[in-house]
C-alpha cells in the first residue's frame, strides 16, 4: 500500500511542457531544417495549381502579338496623305509588283513623272488605315501583296498603259477612273475610248441627227408636194421656154448651119 | 458603274487578313518618356550616416539584448517606394552595419548621374548596439562593451530609393551589384516589379486548389500541430520564421 502511495501519488510527475529560460537564438539568415512532423505538414500544405490546359492553341501567342501592336502616329499622317492622293486623283491604277530591280522601277517612275503621274507604294496597314470607311473601301481587297499605285490628276489611261507595257513586272489589277472602279479589262477598254470632249461631240451629233431626221420626216410630204408642184410649174413654163429656147437654139443651130 | 457594284470584279482575288508579307515598314520611334511628374530632390546623393549615435554627455550608451524580433517577420510599414520609381528591398531579415551603408552610399553616388537622378535612404542610421567581449577574454565578468551599432531590417523593407529622370535599365546594374553585397538577401526593384510581385502572389493564393493551407492547419490544430508549432507560426503561418 505504502509502496503504491509512494509510486502513484507522492512521486512528482514530470511536466508535459518543458520550459527552458534561455532557448538558443534562431538563425534568421538560414532557418534550420524543419522537424520531420512539421516537414510532413509543410509537404501536405504546399500549394497545388490546376494543370495548364493542354488544348491551348499554338497560334494564340501570335494572335496576341497581332493584337498588341504599337500605334505609330506617323502611320496616321501617311494614311491621311494616301487618302488625299485617292481623293484628289482622277486616275488611280493599282499594279501587282513582281520582283523588279529598282533601276527598272526608276525608269518607269521617270516615264510616269514626265506624264505628271506618281508611282507610290505603301504598307498594308497604312492603306487599310487610309481607306477603311471611305468610298474607296472596296479597293482594299486588291492590296494583299506587293503592289504599286499610280496616281494621276488627269485620266490619261492610254498613256499609262503604254508606259507600263514595257515593264512586265508591273501587272495591272484594277483602277479607279473618275470615281469609278474598273477591272483590268474595263481599264484597257477605257483607254481605247475617245476622250470626253470627242465623245460629247459625237453624242451631240447623234442627238442633232435625230432631230434633223424628225424635221426631215415631218417636212418630207410638204417638200415632196412643193417639189412636185415646182416640177409641174417648171414643166408648164418649160414648154414655152423650151420652145423659145429650142427655137433660139434651133436658130443658133440654124445659124450655125447657115 | 459605281464603286458599290465592284464586288463582282474582285471575286477572284482572295483576301486573307492573316497573310503576312515581308515588306519595308515604317520605323517606329517611340516618343521620349515624360518625366514631368518627377520632382527633383534637393540632395541628389545619399546622406552620410554617423557611425555611432550621439547620446547626451550625461548618458552612458545603453547595451541591448540581441532583440531578434527587429529582423524577424515581414516589414509592414516601410515596404513601398515613396517615389514610385526604383529601389533596393530586403527579401530576408538581417542587420546593416555602418560599413554596408557606406558601401551603398559611395557606390551609388559614384555610379548614378547626379544631374538627372537622386537617391534617398529609407533606413535609419545604425542605432542598435552590439556588444563584444575582447579577444582572449575568459567567460564571465559581465556583458562585454559595445563594439558597433547596426540597423536591423525585416524582410520586404525598402533600404533605399533611386529616382529622377531615368529608366530602370539605367539603375538596375549598380543597384543589383550593391544588393548582392548586403548581409541579407536583397534585390533591386522598380515600382512595376513590386506591383507585379504583389499581383502574382495574390494570383497564386487565389488559384491554389489545395484545401489544406498552413493557416487552416494551424488555426484548426489539424493532426495536433499545436504541440509543435512555434509562437511565430500563429502570426505568420509558416511564411516567416
Amino acid at each position: 500500500m505504502s509502496n503504491f502511495a509512494q509510486k502513484a501519488l507522492l512521486q512528482a510527475r514530470l511536466p508535459l511542457a518543458e520550459f527552458r529560460r534561455f532557448r538558443g537564438k534562431i538563425n534568421i539568415q538560414r532557418p534550420r531544417q524543419p522537424h520531420y512532423e512539421r516537414a510532413r505538414v509543410v509537404a501536405v500544405t504546399n500549394p497545388i495549381y490546376p494543370a495548364p490546359p493542354t488544348n491551348q492553341n499554338c497560334f494564340k501567342e501570335s494572335e496576341h502579338k497581332l493584337k498588341t501592336k504599337i500605334h505609330n502616329p506617323y502611320n496616321d499622317i501617311i494614311a491621311r496623305e494616301v487618302r488625299n492622293w485617292f481623293e484628289q486623283s482622277k486616275m488611280v491604277a493599282i499594279f501587282h509588283e513582281n520582283s523588279i530591280t529598282s533601276d527598272d522601277l526608276f525608269k518607269v517612275r521617270v516615264a510616269l513623272h514626265r506624264e505628271n503621274m506618281q508611282l507610290k507604294s505603301y504598307g498594308l496597314a497604312v492603306i487599310k488605315n487610309a481607306l477603311e470607311n471611305t468610298k474607296f473601301e472596296a479597293v482594299l481587297s486588291l492590296f494583299c501583296s506587293h503592289h504599286s499605285i499610280v496616281f494621276s490628276s488627269e485620266a490619261k489611261v492610254a498613256r499609262l498603259l503604254r508606259i507600263t507595257k514595257r515593264t512586265p513586272q508591273l501587272i495591272l489589277i484594277g483602277g479607279i477612273v473618275e470615281n469609278t472602279l474598273l477591272s483590268k479589262n474595263e481599264f484597257t477598254n477605257f483607254a481605247s475610248m475617245p476622250s470626253l470632249p470627242v465623245a460629247q461631240a459625237q453624242l451631240v451629233s447623234v442627238l442633232n441627227s435625230a432631230a434633223g431626221q424628225i424635221v426631215n420626216n415631218l417636212e418630207s410630204h410638204q417638200k415632196s408636194l412643193v417639189n412636185m408642184l415646182d416640177a409641174h410649174a417648171k414643166r408648164e413654163d418649160g414648154t414655152g421656154d423650151s420652145s423659145t429656147q429650142s427655137g433660139s437654139s434651133g436658130d443658133n443651130t440654124d445659124a450655125k448651119k447657115d | 458603274m459605281l464603286l458599290r457594284h465592284c464586288e463582282k470584279l474582285l471575286k477572284g482575288v482572295a483576301f486573307n487578313p492573316l497573310c503576312s508579307i515581308q515588306s519595308v515598314g515604317l520605323k517606329y520611334f517611340a516618343p521620349p518618356i515624360n518625366y514631368d511628374h518627377v520632382e527633383p530632390a534637393e540632395r541628389p546623393k545619399l546622406r552620410m550616416f554617423e557611425k555611432v549615435p550621439q547620446y547626451p554627455p550625461n548618458l552612458r550608451p545603453p547595451k541591448m539584448q540581441k532583440k531578434l524580433r527587429f529582423m524577424r517577420g515581414p516589414e509592414l510599414v516601410h515596404n513601398t517606394l515613396l517615389h514610385k520609381q526604383y529601389g533596393i528591398i530586403a527579401t530576408g531579415g538581417g542587420r546593416l552595419r555602418w560599413g554596408h551603408l557606406e558601401m551603398l552610399r559611395l557606390t551609388i553616388g559614384r555610379k548614378m548621374d547626379t544631374n538627372r537622378m537622386f537617391a534617398i535612404w529609407r533606413v535609419q542610421a545604425p542605432w542598435q548596439p552590439v556588444t563584444k567581449k575582447g579577444q582572449g577574454q575568459r567567460m564571465g565578468g559581465g556583458k562585454g562593451s559595445i563594439d558597433h551599432y547596426v540597423t536591423p531590417v525585416k524582410a520586404g523593407r525598402v533600404i533605399l530609393e533611386v529616382g529622377g529622370k531615368c529608366e530602370y535599365a539605367e539603375v538596375k546594374g549598380f543597384l543589383e551589384n550593391v544588393a548582392a553585397k548586403l548581409p541579407f538577401k536583397a534585390m533591386a526593384v522598380s515600382q512595376e516589379m513590386l506591383d507585379q510581385m504583389k499581383a502574382e502572389e495574390e494570383r497564386r493564393e487565389e488559384e491554389n486548389i489545395n484545401p489544406f493551407t498552413m493557416k487552416y492547419v494551424i488555426q484548426n490544430n489539424l493532426s495536433g500541430c499545436h504541440k509543435w508549432v512555434s509562437p511565430v507560426d500563429y502570426k505568420w503561418f509558416g511564411k516567416y520564421h
